[in-house]
């Protein structure tokens, strides 16, 4: 990154090194889940339609979207490309699994979560990968914050 | 519920960023890329096998049970109902051990530590009529709903459902229970040759 050209707009330091922090841990973790599903892309869909919450024709279709999606959004967030926008797609993405998840726990379903492409029978979904995701937002919250003041954006 | 928190989360998003049209802008161009490669993705990807159709030799998909809810759970006082009506067949998930204790009238003893070796060497003696429903001893069980699985892959062409709650549920409300060691079929209907020991198999 080139720093110290732009002028107008000053980014504080803390911000800089909050919004860093943000985009290393939402990178390694989005590209970590999403090259996770799509080495296995079945069980992915398996862990899917087990959260019963969506037809079927959507599963084979989200299990590979949805991967996708978290990786493409990590590389816009970590290279700087698109950054705001790649946070916005993730962070909606986040919101979306912890209303799952959330759904999941109040109505007593017992399943694997599929976070990371494993697909282990004693990895249930329960109130850490909630806390998880909520962590998980926070840092995408921190990869936003700073205003895309560097060359990514033409304006 | 997740609709209402999915909604509530994107509307303060698009609040957020209404004024940035160039972000709504980006925005779009991501998840348009996302869907174009994952699309493609899918198309292109020969181990996708799609998942809503049955794995086993296509028996369960002449009936329609291919697309069946695979883990939904029923409630006690409608398995009741269906056990009066000998519309059920109950798999007992449990131990051997609770299930000599006590279990539901009819029910076959299936433990899930050993229900995969049992199911490789023969084929539950389920009926051909009605449902079948897994239970296990309470809670949020596990064993009930990996058995319903296994059931349906081996291809019981049936509607797999859970017990909810379980066995302490069915208890609670002072549902029929019956005990004994009869491991296959001590149900009404039972036409069947006494099972194997299962126990020398596990």
């Amino acid at each position: 990154m080139s720093a110290g050209e732009d002028s107008r707009d000053p980014t504080p330091r803390w911000m800089v090194a909050v919004g860093w922090a943000g985009r290393l841990v939402v990178a390694a973790v989005f590209v970590w889940a999403g090259v996770g599903k799509l080495l296995d892309p079945t069980s992915f869909a398996e862990d899917i339609s087990n959260y019963q919450a969506f037809p079927h024709w959507t599963w084979n279709l989200a299990a590979v979207v949805v991967p996708v999606t978290e990786i493409i959004g990590a590389l816009a967030v970590l290279i700087g490309y698109k950054r705001r926008a790649g946070a916005i797609v993730l962070g909606s993405l986040t919101l979306a699994f912890i209303g799952l998840i959330a759904s999941v726990i109040i109505r007593g379903i017992d399943l694997s979560c599929g976070c990371f492409g494993e697909s282990s029978a004693d990895s249930s979904v329960g109130w850490f990968e909630l806390l998880r995701d909520v962590g998980l937002l926070v840092a995408i919250v921190a990869a936003y914050l700073p205003p895309e003041s560097e060359s990514d954006s033409e304006s | 519920m997740t609709a209402l928190l999915l909604v509530a989360g994107l509307a303060v998003l698009t609040l957020y960023v209404a004024h940035q049209l160039e972000l709504v802008r980006d925005v779009g161009l991501v998840i348009a890329a996302c869907l174009v490669v994952g699309v493609a993705w899918l198309a292109i990807d020969p181990r996708l096998a799609w998942v809503a159709e049955p794995k086993d030799d296509g028996a369960c998909e002449a009936e329609g049970f291919e697309n069946m809810p695979l883990v939904e759970r029923v409630p006690v006082a409608e398995a009741r109902e269906l056990l009066e009506r000998s519309e059920v067949t109950f798999v007992d998930a449990r131990h051997a051990a609770d299930y000599s204790a006590a279990h539901i009238p009819g029910a076959m003893s299936l433990p899930a530590s050993d229900a995969e070796l049992v199911l490789d060497m023969q084929s539950l003696p389920i009926p051909p009529e009605g449902e079948v429903i897994a239970y296990c001893e309470g809670g949020s069980c596990e064993q009930s709903e990996y058995l319903g699985l296994l059931l349906r892959d081996r291809g019981v062409c049936r509607k797999v459902r859970v017990l909810e709650g379980g066995w302490q549920a069915w208890q609670a409300v002072d549902a029929p229970t019956v005990s004994g060691d009869t491991r296959f079929g001590d149900a009404p209907r039972s036409s069947v040759a006494p099972a194997p020991n299962l126990e020398a198999a596990g």
